[in-house]
Parts: structure tokens; C-alpha cells; sequence
């Protein structure tokens, strides 16, 4: 540009700076508003696609927030549920030392609405209500039989509960459907209800190899499966040596013999005189 | 007169004027020297001591151990710890660091010497950004591999340890082993917690760009470092107002425009809240990290336009 | 060659008001102020603080809007980022990256200008040379003086060779001997045909390097022009004797006594206390 050519060396335009100013800033204002329309869909359909993929909770309700106290609340709003949950799994331990099945029972509440996905807790939340606290009051030699009973056997039905509502959070998890058979085995004595549950987990993707053993096993004492049961056992020790554990060619004998099974088609060799 | 020449033999031609580039290439150069100086800047203000912080946080961690726990719930403790810790961190260091950089330039008047040289005000605001950007992305690199290198010692103890306690108790066999050792392991070091660690770094990036905007309105950093903490909480509240206003139709008129008004400013930070969940272990897939990015990627343009046109014309 | 014609700074009907925020008031700074710099000319704006000076040079940097008028660097408009690509600015009191040494802050500005690695570096020995920083090179900013801060200043603006250099109040807070230094590094831009324009309140230092002076009170131009020509008293002649005898004097006297003239004052010559003090601290410093 020659400047000495053009006497008009200012830039010529008609608006003041003023006015320019302004139109700058209700732009500036206009793309904030035109990006908020834009991207609240896509932050909707985000959302939407992050609950799909459990990364994102849903939210806390009231309910939540008295229980966990404000910086808390703020806390696991903020990202850092795993962490409150974390931290009041440490928590719940003192609990457990000062033997307040009522808080302990509340704090594993709380943990697993912070972090319904992470199965551990239900878990161990089950495990303290139904064993812990169960035994806690059965084998409390300071109240009366009746008493015992009812508060024992009410802490086993809570640990049942807890671990049902963790299964609906994380149906694909082994481990949940297993230490629900375990409470119906070893808790109820329900060995009908605890062989459904062995063979749900025995389904579920990772379980180990046992839970089709245990499922048997326990079908075996269940009144009225006993063929099934021992189809299922006759077919576990067809598979291969590995299944051959003493409990499970116990559990053949004694089905053998309960079934009256004929000596030639029995699965196990017959045993020397 | 050629570079070499100008290499051997310094000289000042009277009112003649050194080689200087032009256009998108100076534009580039000069964004890379302003983030360089701003890099420099943060990194001799000696704000990288929180990693020391971080680091003692993380191996205090590590060693915390409650009798009970088991060696899964060590390990999660242990991630809940660093990667909230890595979080937290990065975006507080993200609005501080972006709150002193243009209110201290303009106190100190430096931003006028900067400005009297030819530099368009989006150069400088991009170069800015892009420095303290840089910072960021060196700290989360840094916390990453603190934070996996003890992942990776405590994993290793966690698992020799509960193996050699299951063997001496006997009755376990090589198949339980095996379950006992992938369980442990899954609450270990793996890819997918890269994942969460990108997204607090997508997240603070967005942090810096808002940050940037509030100082180029605000004139000194403490009013743009409590502005940007505003916005944190906000921002992480957003996605409730964004729901009020779609889908509360039957609230009340000045109810859902407030709602609405928020939803449409203020950014969403849920977004890249998964820390969560990746530590429960659920897996982000490729395409769920992509329309992250490039979620950031957007906000950071905008907030950097919004940026520019305020600053402009600021006068200084 | 057309552009030895364009003025280095032409400044026209130049007007800015501050505008209050809320209820304050707004303030005229600058009022219709128009001037011109010749390339090559030292140009010195002098008035009292807030008289508009810095206003107005900020103004014609592009650091803020006029309200009205224009302003432009070598016949481009100062809203123009490329307006500056022919000016350099020190402004009064300037800090710049104090974790910066002074060779990496002349690279910074160096690069910002966009002036290629090999002349840059080439530049930069020449700058500090040129304002006697070399022994400080590697040191951060934190630990320069006031007067070294300035130089470094000076310096930087200087770093793209510009046609055309800003100083606002470029010894305030200086003491003697660095002023002096600032004052003979205008002398020398000026012999080297940069244009230089220069604020100060410090009437005697303008006295010594401007070629034009304009005085601004209230944010208007109220004298402008060359200097010789506003501070001489026409009707008067100066005699300087150098071991004049008091017969000599006399005889002086009553001549001009005699020939129709006024006698106004005879007497001898002070040195300026400035003078004074650097003869006698010349050498010892540092």
C-alpha cells in the first residue's frame, strides 16, 4: 500500500468504534446462546448414551444428601462418588468394630446408591447382614430364644434383600447370584432355591467352573429333583477329571444308592468287595 | 540481503526494517512463542509443586490400608484416591493458572508491549491458551505415570500377597487361583483407565477456555479465579437445569427461562465426570472418547471466539 | 521514493472520552488534538500528569479506540495490527516476563515481530550492545534495576527495527546517570533516522533531544513547534567570555550602554546540578 497515493491514509468506514464495540459484544453474547441450543441436544443425547454405558448415575435425591451431609453431597456431585464411597467403605469398618448393625446397615446403603455398578459392595454389605449381624443376635446369650430368632432371622432376610436389589443393578455379575445361593444354602436351608440360583450364576459370563458343581449339589438335596440332580452330577463326571472332587462322587453315591439305580448303569465303578 | 548475510553481519540500515514473516505462518509462530513464554512463565512460577502433592497423596494412599479390605477393595481405594485426586487438581490448577495469566499482563502493562508489536489479540489469547494448555497436559501426564507406577507395585503385591495367603490356607484349587488372580487384576492397571484420565484432561482444557473469557472481562485475578469456581460448581449442576428446561414443561414460565438460561451458557462438566465409573469398571468405548473430544474441541472454539470478541476492544 | 513523504505519525482531530461506568462521570482526555512526525524527527509531548499524553500514544498504538478523530504509523490506520509492524512502544514503568533473562525477553519480542531465528539472534547482540545490557543478558528480569529494566525496554523496542519509536515518560523513576544513558540512546536513534516520539514532564531532558515540542494541558494542544523557536528570546543575545578581565567587563558595559542597548545581567555561568552530579559519580558506579 502507498500511502503518499491515497491522501485518505485513515481507514474510512462509517461506524463509530462505539457502535462496532457493541456489535462485537451482542455477538459474542449470541454465539454463547446459539452454541447453548446447539449443543443441548447433543449434551442431551451424550447423557442419555452415558447412562446407557453405566458411566453416569442417576441423580441424588434428598434423601442422599441429608444422609451424607453437605461437602459430601458436593463432593459426589462433583465427580467423586467413588471416592465418598470409598471413603465411607472405611466407615462402615468402625461400624462393624462398634457392632451398630443400624448404621452399618444405613452406610452400605448409601454406598450403593453412590455406586450401584460396583458389586463389591453389595457384597460385602449382604455379607455383614446376613452372617455378621445375623450371628451377632442369634448367638446373643443375653436375650431371650424368641428374640434371638427373630432379630437373627430378620438380619438374614435384610442380607437377601440387599443382595437382590444388587443383582437388578449388576444382573451379569457372578458373584451376587452366588453368595445369594450361599445365604439360601447355608442361611435357609433352601437348597431347592439355592441350586436355581448355583445355575444362574454357573451362566453368567467369568463364574468359575463350581457353580455347576454346587448347583448339583444342591439340586441333589432338594426334594423331588433328585433325577435331575443326578443327570447333572453323572453328566459333570462324564466331562472329566476335573470334576471328579470327593463331595461330588459322595453325592453320586448317595444318589445311586437313593434312586436305586441298577449296578450296571451306574457312572461310578463299582466299588471292591 | 539474504538470512546468511544477516547471520554474519549484524547491521541497522537506517529506517530499514529486519525480514519479518507474514500471515498464517507468522500467525502459528506467533501463538508458539506466546505458549512457549507462558509455559516457561508457569513452569518457573513454580506452580507444578501440587504434583509433589499429588505424588505424596498417591503413595499415602497406596499404603493406607483398613484390616478388613480386601486386596479389591485396596486397589479401588487406591484409584478413588488418585484419579479424584487428579481431578480435582487439574481443574483447580486449571483456573488458577489461567485466572493470573491476562490480568497480570495487564497490571504489569507487559500486554501493552505485547500488543504495541504486531499481534492480532486472537494470537495472543490463543497463544495464552494454548500454553496453559500445554502445562496442563504435562501435569496429567506426569500425575498418569506417578499414579500408575504405584497402581502397578500395589497390584503386584496385592495379588503375590492374596495368592500366597490362598495356597497356604490350602483348599483352593489352580482354577480358584485363577479366579482369585483375574479379580484382582481387573481392579488393576489397565487401558481403560487412560480413558478417565483423558477425560479430565478434556475437562480441564474446557476449564481453561471458560477461564480464559471470564479474564478477558475481568481486570484482576482474583475476580476471574472466584468467577471460574462459580462456573465449576455450575457447570457441574448444568445438566440438571438442561433437564428442567426440556422437560419440565409444566414448571413455571421464569422458572424454566432461569433454567434455560444456565443450560444454554454454562457448560456441562457431567460430561466428563467418568472417573466413576470407569473405576467401577465399566469400559468407554473408542466412539464415547471421540464425541468427548470432540465435544472439548468445540467448546474450546467458542469460548476462545466468544474471548476474542470481547477482548478486542478492550481498552488497555 | 513516495514514502519518505508520508509522516511517521499523523494524528487528526484526535478526541477520546473515557466513559464512566454506572454513575461516574465520564472524562475528556484527549481533545481534537491533532500533530504530525516527520520520519526521522524527535517529537517530545510534554504536560502535566493525566494531561493526556499516555492517552494519546496509546491511541495511536492500537492499545484503545479513539472517540473520535484517527491516528496512523507511516500512513496506516492504527486500528490495523499491521500499523505496528513499523513502531516500537516502551511504556511508563513497564515490568515485562520477569522469569525471562534479557536475551530470552528480546527473543520473545523478537518472535513476535516474526523476525526469522538467524537475524534475530544477529539483532539481539547488536540491542544489547547497543544499551550496554550484554553483561546481563543471562540474568532474569527480576534482579535488574529501574534504569536497566528501561534500557532493556528501550531494546525491545527496538528488536524489529522499527521506523518509528514510542517512549512514554522513558526516564521516570531513572536516576541521573541511567537517564543520561536513555537520553543519549535517543540521541543515537536520531542520528540513525528513526523517528522518535517522547513523553515526558522532565522539561529539561526534552529540551536536550527534541527537535519539536508540543504541549498538551487538559487533553488539548496548546503550543507546538520547533524548539529553538519557541524557547529563544529574540530580543536578547547571550555573550560567553573565557577569562575576561573586570576592566574587559567594564568596558563591555558601558559600550552596550553607549550603543543604545539594555544591560540585563553579567555574571558567571552555573553548571546544571545534573552535570555536576555526573562528573562526580562518572566512573564510580557499578
Amino acid at each position: 500500500m502507498s500511502p503518499a497515493d491515497n491522501p485518505g491514509i485513515f481507514r474510512k468506514n462509517g461506524m463509530s468504534y462505539r457502535l462496532r464495540r457493541n456489535l462485537k459484544r451482542a455477538a459474542a453474547g449470541l454465539v454463547l446462546l446459539v452454541f447453548g441450543i446447539g449443543r443441548m441436544s447433543w449434551e442431551g443425547s451424550m447423557e442419555e448414551e452415558w447412562k446407557r454405558l453405566q458411566l453416569r448415575a442417576g441423580g441424588l435425591d434428598l434423601g442422599v444428601r441429608e444422609q451424607l451431609g453437605q461437602m459430601s453431597y458436593l463432593a459426589a456431585l462433583g465427580g467423586f462418588r467413588s471416592l465418598v464411597a470409598s471413603f465411607l467403605s472405611v466407615k462402615a469398618f468402625n461400624e462393624w468394630e462398634n457392632v451398630d448393625w443400624v448404621k452399618l446397615e444405613s452406610t452400605y446403603g448409601l454406598m450403593t446408591r453412590l455406586q450401584p455398578r460396583v458389586a463389591g459392595y453389595w457384597e460385602e454389605g449382604a455379607w455383614h447382614l446376613a452372617y455378621n449381624a445375623s450371628a451377632f443376635y442369634l448367638l446373643n446369650e443375653e436375650m431371650s430364644p424368641g428374640v434371638r430368632r427373630h432379630l437373627g432371622g430378620r438380619y438374614i432376610r435384610k442380607g437377601e434383600e440387599f443382595l437382590r436389589e444388587g443383582i437388578r443393578n449388576n444382573p451379569e455379575e457372578y458373584l451376587l447370584r452366588q453368595r445369594l445361593a450361599e445365604i439360601y444354602r447355608n442361611k435357609f436351608g433352601d437348597h431347592c432355591r439355592a441350586a436355581d440360583e448355583f445355575a444362574i450364576a454357573a451362566r453368567l459370563e467369568g463364574a468359575p467352573e463350581y457353580c455347576r458343581r454346587f448347583a448339583a449339589y444342591e439340586m441333589a438335596d432338594c426334594e423331588g429333583r433328585e433325577w435331575e440332580a443326578y443327570a447333572a452330577l453323572a453328566g459333570l463326571y462324564g466331562e472329566g477329571v476335573r470334576h471328579r472332587k470327593p463331595t461330588l462322587l459322595a453325592k453320586l453315591g448317595e444318589l445311586e444308592e437313593k434312586l436305586s439305580i441298577p449296578e450296571a448303569k451306574r457312572v461310578l465303578p463299582e466299588k471292591g468287595p | 540481503m539474504s538470512s546468511r548475510e544477516a547471520d554474519r553481519k549484524p547491521r541497522v540500515k537506517p529506517g530499514g526494517t529486519v525480514a519479518t514473516r507474514r500471515g498464517i505462518g507468522a500467525s502459528a509462530g506467533r501463538i508458539g512463542t506466546l505458549a512457549g513464554t507462558t509455559f516457561l512463565q508457569l513452569l518457573r512460577m513454580k506452580t507444578f509443586y501440587f504434583l509433589l502433592i499429588f505424588s505424596i497423596l498417591v503413595v499415602v494412599a497406596s499404603t493406607f490400608n483398613v484390616l478388613h479390605h480386601t486386596g479389591e477393595q485396596h486397589l479401588k481405594l487406591l484409584k478413588d484416591v488418585a484419579l479424584g485426586a487428579m481431578s480435582l487438581f487439574t481443574s483447580l490448577f486449571a483456573i488458577v493458572a489461567t485466572a493470573l495469566l491476562i490480568p497480570s499482563d495487564l497490571e504489569d502493562r507487559t500486554l501493552q508491549t505485547i500488543l504495541a508489536k504486531p499481534v492480532p489479540r486472537y494470537d495472543y489469547i490463543l497463544g495464552k491458551l494454548c500454553g496453559v494448555i500445554l502445562v496442563v497436559a504435562v501435569s496429567v501426564v506426569v500425575m498418569d505415570l506417578i499414579f500408575g507406577a504405584v497402581l502397578y507395585a500395589r497390584e503386584e503385591m496385592m495379588v503375590a500377597a492374596e495368592l500366597a495367603g490362598a495356597t497356604e490356607s490350602g483348599g483352593f484349587a489352580e482354577e480358584d487361583l485363577a479366579v482369585l488372580e483375574e479379580r484382582l487384576r481387573s481392579q488393576g492397571l489397565n487401558w481403560n483407565l487412560q480413558n478417565a484420565v483423558a477425560a479430565i484432561f478434556l475437562k480441564s482444557c474446557v476449564i481453561c477456555a471458560v477461564t480464559m473469557l471470564v479474564s478477558t472481562i475481568a481486570s484482576t485475578s482474583l475476580f476471574t479465579i472466584i468467577v471460574g469456581f462459580v462456573i465449576f460448581f455450575i457447570g457441574h449442576l448444568q445438566s440438571v437445569a438442561r433437564d428442567y428446561w426440556m422437560h419440565a414443561l409444566d414448571a413455571g414460565l421464569w422458572k424454566r427461562l432461569f433454567s434455560g438460561l444456565v443450560a444454554l451458557i454454562f457448560p456441562d462438566f457431567q460430561i466428563f465426570n467418568v472417573v466413576d465409573g470407569v473405576v467401577a469398571g465399566e469400559v468407554i468405548p473408542l466412539g464415547a472418547m471421540t464425541r468427548m473430544a470432540g465435544l472439548t474441541i468445540l467448546y474450546v472454539m467458542v469460548y476462545s471466539m466468544v474471548a476474542y470478541l470481547v477482548f478486542a476492544d478492550r481498552e488497555l | 521514493m513516495s514514502e519518505k513523504k508520508t509522516a511517521a505519525v499523523s494524528i487528526d482531530g484526535l478526541t477520546k472520552v473515557f466513559r464512566g461506568a454506572l454513575a461516574r462521570e465520564s472524562v475528556v482526555a484527549v481533545k481534537e488534538l491533532s500533530l504530525e512526525v516527520a520520519p526521522g524527527e524527535v517529537y517530545g509531548l510534554i504536560g502535566p500528569n493525566g494531561s493526556g499524553k499516555s492517552t494519546t500514544m496509546k491511541v495511536l498504538l492500537g492499545l484503545i479506540r479513539p472517540s473520535a478523530g484517527r491516528t496512523a504509523i507511516f500512513g496506516v490506520d492504527s486500528t490495523r495490527v499491521e500499523s505496528r509492524r513499523q513502531v516500537g512502544f516502551l511504556p511508563e514503568n513497564p515490568y515485562f516476563y520477569r522469569h525471562l533473562t534479557g536475551r530470552e525477553t528480546l527473543q520473545f519480542y523478537g518472535r513476535l515481530c516474526g523476525v526469522g531465528r538467524g537475524a534475530l539472534r544477529a539483532r539481539i547482540d547488536e540491542l544489547l550492545e547497543l544499551v550496554e545490557l550484554g553483561h546481563a543478558a543471562r540474568r532474569p528480569l527480576r534482579g535488574y534495576s529501574k534504569g536497566m529494566l528501561q534500557r532493556i525496554g528501550l531494546a525491545q523496542a527496538l528488536v524489529q527495527e522499527p521506523r518509528l519509536v514510542v517512549l512514554d515518560e522513558p526516564t521516570a523513576g531513572v536516576d541521573p546517570a541511567g537517564s543520561r544513558k536513555i537520553r543519549d540512546l535517543i540521541l543515537e536513534l536520531k542520528q540513525r533516522g528513526i523517528a522518535v516520539v517522547l513523553s515526558s514532564h522532565l522539561l529539561e531532558q526534552v529540551q536536550e533531544v527534541c527537535d519539536r515540542v508540543g504541549i498538551i494541558f487538559n487533553g488539548s494542544m496548546v503550543q507546538e513547534g520547533r524548539l529553538e523557536d519557541l524557547i529563544s528570546i529574540e530580543n536578547q543575545t547571550e555573550i560567553i567570555l573565557k577569562n575576561a578581565s573586570a576592566d574587559l567587563l567594564e568596558r563591555i558595559r558601558d559600550l552596550a550602554e553607549g550603543a543604545d542597548a539594555e544591560f540585563v545581567k553579567m555574571g558567571q555561568p552555573r553548571t546544571t546540578l545534573e552535570s555536576l552530579f555526573l562528573r562526580e559519580t562518572e566512573g564510580r558506579e557499578e
